[in-house]
């Protein structure tokens, strides 16, 4: 049997631990995702500029 | 609405999230500001639930933290639960992203409520003559928010594993609706089966109930954050999918 301050901190432990990894879960994965869309972005303005000079160099 | 609108809320709910929080952790740890020290001891007399003596009185401030928590899960799957009708209805696929948004953050939550309670009812309604987990596990109350957990952890699994989108949607609904009926069923089982183990209304003080209460505004607020940003995460991916399909209608 833990004892009460155990159970406390494991409490405590078990709410810091589980919302910081989440929030840090979504702050990475969204970083992620706005460099992708960025790098797309960049990727498709590029083509249509070149699909409007015509290919020109 | 206006994407910079939701930003700012975003960034307000974290701000008054951390804010509810700190204030919370020193209501619950610290004299209150006129000087008196919050009694956790539970002296005789007083009914503080599942208070019958002086056992773990650092366990008990749980008490602001447990329910609250699982309020919040609660508030997350009613959310999943009217999109998922409105999906169903409309066949919006929006409507779908949103409500796996709401259903994510509920089950966070919903983790929160049932780790924090476990290790509270460890403590609390330890007896010597029987193991201290399956006395928690035998209330009913405990027992109907576990497959409550367990109904939205499939539906979180079926999302990764079942393939096309329409599809996906329309059964992920569907456990949306099912599975939020554990709601009022966790309400109504405490009272269909009489136990006063897990009471839906713990007799408190005055000042208890204050912190009580704040506890509910901050996971509520937490609960607000966590789903905007779980939810740009889902209009970030969208987007991303149309780029893609586009990239991919240009490459053939």
């Amino acid at each position: 049997m833990p004892s009460d301050a155990t159970t406390f901190f494991a409490a405590f432990g078990t709410i810091a631990l589980a919302l910081g990894a989440y929030l840090w879960h979504l702050e990475r994965r969204g970083r992620v995702l706005e460099e992708r869309l960025a790098t797309l972005e960049a990727a498709k303005a590029r083509s249509n500029a070149d699909a409007r000079d015509g290919g020109k160099p | 609405m206006n994407p910079a609108a939701v930003a700012a809320i975003r960034r307000a709910t974290l701000w008054a999230t951390v804010v509810a929080f700190l204030a919370l952790a020193w209501f619950t740890w610290l004299p209150t500001p006129w000087g008196d020290a919050p009694d956790w001891t539970c002296p005789q007399g007083q009914a503080v639930s599942g208070c019958t003596e002086v056992s773990a009185p650092l366990t008990r401030k749980l008490l602001f933290y447990h329910p609250a928590s699982a309020w919040a899960a609660f508030a997350a799957y009613l959310v999943t639960f009217a999109l998922s009708i409105a999906y169903l209805n409309e066949r919006r696929l929006r409507d779908d992203t949103t409500a796996r948004a709401a259903a994510e953050v509920g089950f966070l939550m919903n983790t929160i409520a049932l780790a924090t309670g476990t290790l509270w009812g460890v403590q609390e309604w330890f007896k010597s003559d029987r193991a201290a987990l399956a006395t928690v596990y035998t209330d009913p109350k405990v027992l109907v928010v576990l497959v409550l957990w367990l109904t939205f952890a499939a539906y979180l699994l079926l999302r990764r594993l079942v393939d096309g989108a329409e599809r996906r949607a329309r059964l992920a609904a569907v456990f949306g609706v099912l599975g939020f009926l554990g709601v009022p069923a966790s309400f109504l089982v405490s009272k269909l089966v009489g136990t006063d183990l897990h009471p839906d209304d713990p007799k408190m003080t005055g000042y208890q109930h204050l912190i009580f209460y704040w506890a509910f505004a901050a996971f509520t607020l937490l609960f607000v954050h966590l789903f905007l940003a779980r939810l740009r995460l889902a209009r970030l991916e969208e987007r991303l999918a149309d780029l893609e399909d586009l990239e991919t209608l240009h490459a053939e």
